[in-house]
């Protein structure tokens, strides 16, 4: 009798929550699972049933699946290159060394410009005649190098992929930074104690303990990539060719430029489930540690 | 020796990353003192004047007293309601239990994963089928649920990390499951909720498409409404779009600064009690 | 006997008085909602709003939106059905039908064709659908133009004199533009750009396209009646071929966008560009020292049969809505708004050609506006849509591979007749 009333106290924490979402989710999240069984333009009543068609197109769709290799390669060098940097950095700064408190505002500043900004920025750098990035390899001497960064099909992605990083990492440091923050000081006296080095203290204490806060960066990463879509726009539109598109960018494109709203939903429902399977693995990989 | 040379090259690392951070700032600001032609003729970072009147241009042409008004309304109700609503969730998946807990929680997971197209459309309808849609309240329900997902995720795992000794002591000393939640937990995930609080402030902040499509009363539209105003069908008035987007920056870092020291405020006080 | 009747005609008139007064309240203050994206021309909609109220007593008000921010809202706001009373309208026959076919969007046909003379016949063309166009609407026209434009190339005076070329005489002949990006390019001068980037770059190929193929088959292709194979468009796009090697493409043309190309052009740094006539509003704002371009008309490549038709038409425009409360006031508006005089300050102020075709004077106008105006009568009227939208992304990507050396067109049309199926 008790356990139930206990039950239901602990359902109330969720209540506030539940009710936003069946309010908010459930009807947007349902109509995407429907409207991906149909042929539908966005627009106009008519709606052909189509079963699992539109899921079958996808695979055949090289425009698609070049798209989520791109994601795929996107989130890898997120991982590896933009969430080290952001953990070192977090790292130092937790030092307390001096000016950290400068460092912790001015490394969350790119994640707060607008997309705007950050692509007109990127664009510059990147410009073949008038752009930093050219100028600065003519002074260095290093011209043969040069390019049309962002027009060439072969530096296209990655320098899509630089600028996103170059936003992204400010949001992984401060993740990074609360999570430090769990890790007990006593943990670290007690290991100077014992004659630890700080590489010694760096992988048996900061490491171990950081790995829940790693999960949760490494799946809002994967996210950030994979639904990739404000930067991408101003920087190349998806181009040159199909090189630098991005599964969420195709998903716009074909619901809104394309007028096929129901294969846009199916190409969602397919992400989302990746992403789950993928988030789901990384969740319990962790816990089996 | 060695200590000082490391020391040394970790402020020419922390330095150098610090630049290119800086960098869009200073451009933003150097575009924003700059006349018209000179944006697209002096490319250097230097104006050739300082023309601070296009500030004042950028304000009262992007109508901002009224869209900041707007912007700090609704980014406060929004993250209130999300921290509130977040926390009180996130405390229950990681410490409590009820029937069919895991099924919800994915639930919301999906949320996070699914990116919708055009999930405005069915939004707003909603809001019409409500009769809240063109209100202030219209637009921050749904914006305070688009937050929920990831905001309950990073926080459950938080919690879910303070060490279960604390709880029980507290149960010991008598305290119910609310009191558990806004004494200890709270408090103790006080940099996790700080994060959350600048997540969603920024995206409260920068959010443009459901006001959008949600108000017909200009005089309810966020702050971002003000910065089309620059923008042209073929020509784009860069000099005042640089203010206008420095103005709307400004309040984002200044909850920033306040917000990041707890960031990184010491918990050791708790955990040593 | 007096008093009776003086009694009774102080009645009537009483009562004439309470009933004119009623009339008048019982009429509302009419008030029309109008949604733009028209960001540089919203004080002058507005004030032309103002003065419409002075006249009639009907406020109209106008509300701008982003241009991205309008596609969202239009969509939302048709499937609430909360549609404004009119709103400019965002792309052309491909989204207007959609539109027409909803049941959002007024036929006009019954309500302008009085003074639908005023605009020129290849525009209103550009929002009317007929019985056997392709686009499964019901005939009629749906949209009332607010201007006009059309797009043709412009080229740098002081360049051409640098390089060696007369200023007053830019290429006639496909043979005279390609030669003329060598001399330029010889001369140090980056030669072209345009915005392949974006949709720019399917326009700057359009008047090749009629020139090579004709009316019919370029639609019958598109339509997917014949193939793109069948009806010869590799030479099309051999033109791009041609002119990459010439080395006419400035670096990075592939995915330039317009912005970027005008800025190129209106500092001087490019010699010629493929643009619209609203460029001329650009380049003042960007360059207000620039003066000395000029505009020339695509170049007649000889091995082509038919005449070029370049690309124009309607620039901004405006659809009403269905079930609007006021559909007679809102289009009573919009013919007010389309008068000469009203079109003229419009013109005179924004840069943009009037749609009102009495209203071009060359002499208020400028030289280069002069002389684009001068092309409205070789704009193409009607392009069928792809039968396969996709197939339009491809082409524009097939593109920017083709300057960049990395497809043939060739390989390009092959790929355009498997989507286009």
């Amino acid at each position: 009798m008790r356990k139930i009333g206990d039950q239901i106290g602990s359902f109330l924490f969720v209540l506030p929550a539940l009710a936003f979402f069946v309010t908010f989710s459930i009807y947007p999240l349902f109509k995407t699972f429907q409207l991906s069984f149909f042929q539908w333009d966005g627009m106009t009543k008519n709606m052909t049933f189509v079963g699992f068609q539109n899921y079958i197109n996808a695979f055949r769709d090289f425009i698609w699946l070049k798209s989520l290799k791109n994601g795929v390669y996107l989130a890898i060098l997120a991982l590896i290159i933009m969430n080290s940097i952001a953990f070192i950095l977090a790292v130092l700064v937790n030092l307390r060394i001096r000016c950290s408190k400068f460092y912790r505002v001015v490394f969350y500043i790119p994640p707060i410009l607008s997309g705007i900004v950050v692509g007109f920025i990127w664009k510059w750098i990147y410009d073949p005649n008038y752009g930093i990035l050219n100028g600065i390899l003519d002074i260095l001497h290093l011209s043969q190098f040069k390019r049309a960064w962002l027009s060439d099909i072969h530096t296209a992605l990655i320098s899509v992929s630089i600028a996103s990083m170059w936003q992204g990492v400010g949001g992984s440091f401060i993740l990074f930074l609360a999570g430090l923050q769990g890790i007990p000081e006593e943990l670290y006296e007690a290991s100077i104690v014992d004659g630890a080095s700080f590489w010694q203290q760096f992988f048996y204490i900061t490491i171990p303990l950081m790995s829940r806060t790693l999960m949760i960066v490494s799946i809002l990463t994967i996210l950030g990539a994979m639904q990739l879509l404000t930067i991408v726009i101003p920087l190349t539109n998806g181009g040159p060719g199909f090189e630098t598109e991005v599964p969420a960018l195709r998903i716009y494109k074909e619901a809104f430029s394309n007028y096929r709203f129901g294969y846009a939903t199916a190409l969602s429902v397919l992400l989302g489930i990746m992403l789950f399977i993928i988030s789901i693995i990384q969740i319990k990989l962790r816990r089996t540690d | 020796m060695k200590v000082k040379l490391n020391r040394i090259f970790i402020h020419l690392f922390l330095i150098s990353y610090a630049i290119t951070c800086l960098f869009p700032l200073v451009w933003m600001i150097s575009t924003s003192l700059k006349t018209t032609s000179e944006v697209y003729l002096n490319r250097n970072l230097i104006p050739k004047s300082l023309n601070f009147e296009n500030y004042i241009k950028a304000w009262t042409e992007g109508n901002f007293s009224i869209y900041f008004t707007n912007s700090i309304i609704y980014t406060i109700s929004i993250v209130v309601g999300i921290v509130i609503v977040s926390t009180l969730a996130a405390y229950a998946f990681a410490k409590l239990n009820f029937p069919f807990k895991n099924i919800i929680y994915y639930a919301f997971l999906m949320m996070m994963l699914i990116p919708i197209p055009g999930a405005f459309v069915p939004l707003y309808v909603l809001l019409v089928k409500l009769g809240i849609q063109n209100t202030r309240i219209g637009y921050i329900l749904p914006m305070i649920n688009s937050g929920l997902s990831v905001s309950i995720f990073i926080l459950k795992e938080f919690f879910e990390q303070i060490p279960k000794e604390l709880e029980e002591s507290a149960v010991i000393d008598g305290c119910n499951k609310f009191q558990l939640y806004y004494k200890i937990m709270f408090p103790l995930a006080l940099p996790a909720i700080s994060t959350i609080v600048i997540f969603n402030a920024l995206s409260a902040w920068n959010e443009y498409i459901l006001a959008a499509v949600n108000f017909t009363d200009p005089n309810k539209m966020p702050v971002q409404q003000g910065l089309f105003i620059f923008q042209g069908q073929y020509f784009t008035r860069y000099e005042l779009l640089m203010a206008a987007t420095t103005i709307i920056t400004l309040p984002i870092i200044i909850l920033y600064l306040s917000m990041q020291r707890y960031i990184v405020k010491s918990i050791s006080g708790a955990v040593k009690g | 006997m007096r008093r009776l009747v003086e009694k009774i005609l102080g009645l009537i008139f009483v009562l004439s008085l309470v009933f004119l007064m009623s009339i008048s309240y019982g009429k509302e203050t009419v008030k029309i909602t109008i949604w733009h994206y028209l960001n540089d021309r919203d004080k002058l909609l507005k004030t032309l709003a103002a003065q419409y109220t002075i006249k009639t007593g009907v406020r109209v008000e106008f509300q701008l939106y982003s241009g991205d921010q309008m596609g969202a809202k239009i969509r939302a706001a048709a499937q609430a059905r909360t549609l404004p009373d009119a709103w400019t309208g965002v792309g052309l026959k491909g989204d207007l039908s959609r539109l027409a076919q909803a049941g959002n969007i007024l036929n006009l046909t019954p309500y302008i064709k009085d003074w639908v003379s005023r605009f020129p016949e290849n525009i209103v063309a550009q929002v009317t659908f007929t019985k056997d166009d392709g686009y499964n609407v019901e005939p009629g026209t749906y949209g009332i133009p607010l201007d006009v434009n059309n797009m043709q190339f412009l080229y740098n005076k002081d360049l051409f004199k640098k390089a060696g070329l007369d200023p007053n005489k830019p290429p006639k002949t496909w043979k005279e533009f390609i030669e003329y990006g060598k001399k330029l390019k010889e001369a140090g001068i980056l030669p072209f750009a345009t915005g392949f980037g974006t949709w720019a770059g399917l326009t700057m190929i359009q008047p090749y396209e009629f020139a090579y193929l004709g009316e019919e088959k370029l639609n019958a292709a598109r339509l997917g009646k014949i193939t793109f194979k069948e009806a010869g468009y590799e030479r099309v796009l051999n033109l791009l071929v041609e002119m990459r090697d010439a080395g006419m493409f400035a670096p990075g043309t592939a995915t330039m966008d317009l912005p970027t190309a005008e800025q190129m052009f209106a500092n001087g740094q490019v010699a010629m560009i493929f643009d619209g006539s609203w460029a001329i509003g650009v380049f003042k704002m960007m360059n207000p020292n620039f003066k000395n371009y000029f505009v020339f008309f695509p170049p007649k490549d000889e091995r082509a049969p038919y005449q070029a038709l370049i690309p124009g038409g309607i620039g901004a425009y405006f659809v009403v809505n269905k079930d609007s409360k006021y559909i007679k006031e809102t289009i009573e508006f919009l013919k007010w708004l389309t008068d000469v005089p009203q079109q003229a300050k419009y013109a005179k102020e924004s840069f943009n050609l009037p749609a009102n075709k009495n209203t071009i004077d060359p002499r208020t106008l400028g030289p280069q506006i002069a002389e684009f105006v001068k092309g409205m009568d070789k704009v193409y009227s009607y392009l069928a849509p792809f039968k396969n939208p996709r197939t339009e992304e491809i082409l524009a990507k097939g593109m920017q591979l083709i300057i960049l050396g990395q497809k043939t067109c060739a390989e390009v049309v092959k790929e355009m007749d498997e989507t286009n199926k």
